[in-house]
């Protein structure tokens, strides 16, 4: 049964999976005080919580809310995406790979590094860098309503890729011992699927697209749509883009994510519309909670 | 309208991907860490070994990346691993070295990220080095994006008349601080960014004469802002321009707009809009036809890392390697390209300014 509704955040980072266009004309919406009302239109709709980033605009967001709706805060469940990887990117474009590595390295505690570079595990830095990013959030984020860690799936493609088993074992325990759940983020999640069988590693979440289009659904539709019903008992799947990005209405995502509610935990949606937020979460809850 | 249409080549992909395909990648950097993933899910564990001449990237790779051998010397990886086929994915400037060498040590199947080398004088040194029988490809992947394939195919059926004007830009905010990184290539974002807009504009109408253009400093001291006026080889003009530093694109968005005699036609990376004045068989029998990127990918293609024509572009590689045919980018079909880029680049008019 679908028991987590999420609000995404991609809106208010300036993305589109539809189209860069329709991320530029939200972007004149994307201020603060709108996306807050956005945040509180969701909770009235019956969203229960708020996944997102460690973009710095969605901590600037999180602590104008705290100071303005404390309740609010404290009442959501929370799923932060880690690292935020367009600012790598952008970096990179910049100072080339190279580059990049080290600024990173730099910017974190000598002792850490140290440790890391002894224990020659170098999946130990992808932990460094995660702790940095989510550092600022669990400051402001009542610990406990923190429910996990998600992995940006620009490192899981890559860990899915080259079999990086131990990235996954490190980050899992070390979410473990920080009192947080970890998952992975992907849009190649019937290899993901494959890889957590062979690995017999699963991650408490899993956050994948899932729509009637098969719009990033990789390998394919069917694939997915087998994937699902095969890690239910395993892992938590989170349904992101149910919408196709909004190429399909609210009533044909609900008519396909029935069909595999069983195998859903939690779905997202997004908006830069509090009204459109709001209409939606009243709607998704009424027909998914069944 | 169908994939397969818009497509052809991946048709029985899936039965040729089972090929035991020993790949090696030269430049472990962000294009070199997007093709490699990509590949792999393609075909599992293709990607045996990666040359990277930083002694960070090397070391750090081998200690992460423990079924993929690290090295840092070409010569060293091509004799202990004998590759299938090299993927080149460094820095601009070093293409045409490492080019030649791969060449000249008969590597017969190459896929080299775009700019194939820094000038046309550079292309055609290596087009005469290669032989008949290597397939070499050159990383130029908005031919592979759905919505300028399906552009291409209603403007030379005719949808939208003959073409009268074209107007077309490609746009990012990548280079929004001060950097020297590209004085050493002597040339910016034209070479970098708008070669996948003048490549476009090459291949799908014929673009092949240069009128003027101007070209802005900004972040760097080569041009970070490019605007031009060509002619195709039909005589219709074309205005366009390249930055990347609009702060307003987050990501890069190349857009080209259409009017012809008989309608008009915009198309980006995500989009296709067509109105004509009358109804087409290719317009579902209707005069306008709108479509967006969740409609041409639906559970396509197989791999979705980045942007769905990086997948695209592999496959349509590894299909080349395993056909022994010419791709659709390969040097000698991106020879205009690079001609016309060169022509911009020695009419240019540079001035620095926001």
């Amino acid at each position: 049964m679908v028991s987590e509704f999420l609000l995404g955040d991609n809106p208010f980072i300036g993305v589109s999976h539809l189209a860069q266009e329709k991320a530029r004309q939200e972007r004149k919406d994307s201020f603060v005080e709108n996306k807050a009302r956005v945040v509180e239109a969701a909770a009235e709709g019956g969203a229960t919580g708020f996944t997102f980033t460690a973009h710095p605009t969605n901590l600037e967001l999180l602590a104008y809310l705290k100071a303005r709706n404390e309740t609010l805060v404290s009442s959501m469940n929370y799923y932060i995406l880690v690292p935020h990887a367009q600012s790598y990117v952008a970096k990179a474009n910049i100072e080339g790979t190279p580059g990049l590595i080290w600024s990173t390295l730099k910017s974190a505690p000598i002792v850490d590094l140290l440790a890391t570079a002894l224990s020659r595990k170098p999946e130990r830095a992808a932990q460094l860098l995660i702790r940095k990013e989510i550092a600022p959030y669990l400051d402001i984020l009542p610990r406990e309503k923190v429910r996990a860690v998600l992995l940006h799936e620009v490192v899981t493609e890559v860990v899915i890729g080259f079999g990086l088993t131990k990235v996954i074992e490190q980050l899992n325990h070390w979410a473990d011992r920080l009192g947080v759940g970890f998952g992975l983020e992907t849009r190649n999640f019937s290899y993901l699927c494959d890889c957590m069988r062979k690995w017999e590693l699963y991650p408490g979440y899993v956050m994948t697209p899932v729509n009637p289009l098969g719009y990033q659904m990789a390998a394919n539709k069917q694939a997915v749509e087998a994937g699902m019903k095969a890690l239910a008992a395993e892992t938590k799947i989170v349904a992101m883009n149910i919408l196709a990005s909004g190429a399909v209405d609210l009533d044909q995502a609900i008519a396909y994510v029935r069909k595999y509610k069983d195998a859903i935990f939690g779905v997202t949606s997004a908006s830069i519309k509090p009204t459109r937020i709001r209409e939606n979460f009243l709607k998704l809850k009424t027909c998914l909670v069944i | 309208m169908s994939i397969l249409n818009l497509m052809p080549e991946v048709a029985g992909y899936a039965a040729r991907a089972e090929q035991d395909l020993r790949v090696a990648v030269i430049g472990f950097g962000k294009m070199g860490i997007l093709h490699s993933s990509i590949l792999n899910l393609l075909q599992p564990n293709c990607v045996r070994c990666v040359v990277d001449n930083s002694r960070l990237v090397a070391f750090a790779g081998s200690m992460l990346f423990k079924a993929v051998g690290f090295h840092r010397k070409i010569g060293e990886m091509l004799k202990k691993q004998n590759p299938d086929a090299v993927y080149v994915t460094t820095s601009a400037r070093s293409h045409y070295s490492i080019m030649s060498s791969l060449l000249e040590a008969h590597v017969g199947n190459i896929f080299v990220e775009k700019p194939p080398t820094t000038n046309s004088a550079q292309l055609a040194s290596l087009i005469n080095k290669a032989s008949s029988g290597e397939t070499i490809m050159v990383g130029l992947q908005k031919r592979f994006a759905l919505p300028f394939r399906h552009a291409r195919m209603l403007i030379r059926s005719g949808v939208i008349g003959d073409v009268e004007e074209v107007s077309a830009y490609e746009r990012s905010g990548d280079i929004a601080i001060p950097t020297r990184r590209f004085s050493s290539l002597a040339r910016g974002v034209l070479l970098d960014l708008g070669i996948h807009l003048v490549d476009l504009l090459t291949w799908i109408f014929g673009a092949d004469k240069v009128e003027d253009c101007k070209g802005v400093k900004i972040h760097t001291d080569v041009d970070d802002y490019f605007e031009a006026r060509l002619r195709t080889r039909d005589n219709v003009k074309i205005c366009m321009d390249v930055t990347w530093s609009d702060p307003q694109y987050r990501f890069p968005e190349t857009c080209i707009e259409v009017h012809g005699s008989k309608g008009q036609l915009t198309v980006t990376e995500d989009y296709l809009k067509a109105k004509s004045i009358d109804p087409h068989e290719m317009l579902s029998d209707k005069s306008e036809l709108v479509m967006y990127k969740p409609q041409y990918y639906q559970g396509f293609p197989p791999v979705n890392i980045a942007d769905p024509e990086y997948t695209l572009e592999d496959m349509h590689f590894l299909s080349n390697v395993n056909s022994h045919t010419e791709p659709l980018t390969s040097l000698r079909n991106v020879a205009g390209t690079m001609n016309l880029l060169d022509e911009m680049y020695a009419k240019v008019d540079m001035s620095s300014g926001q």
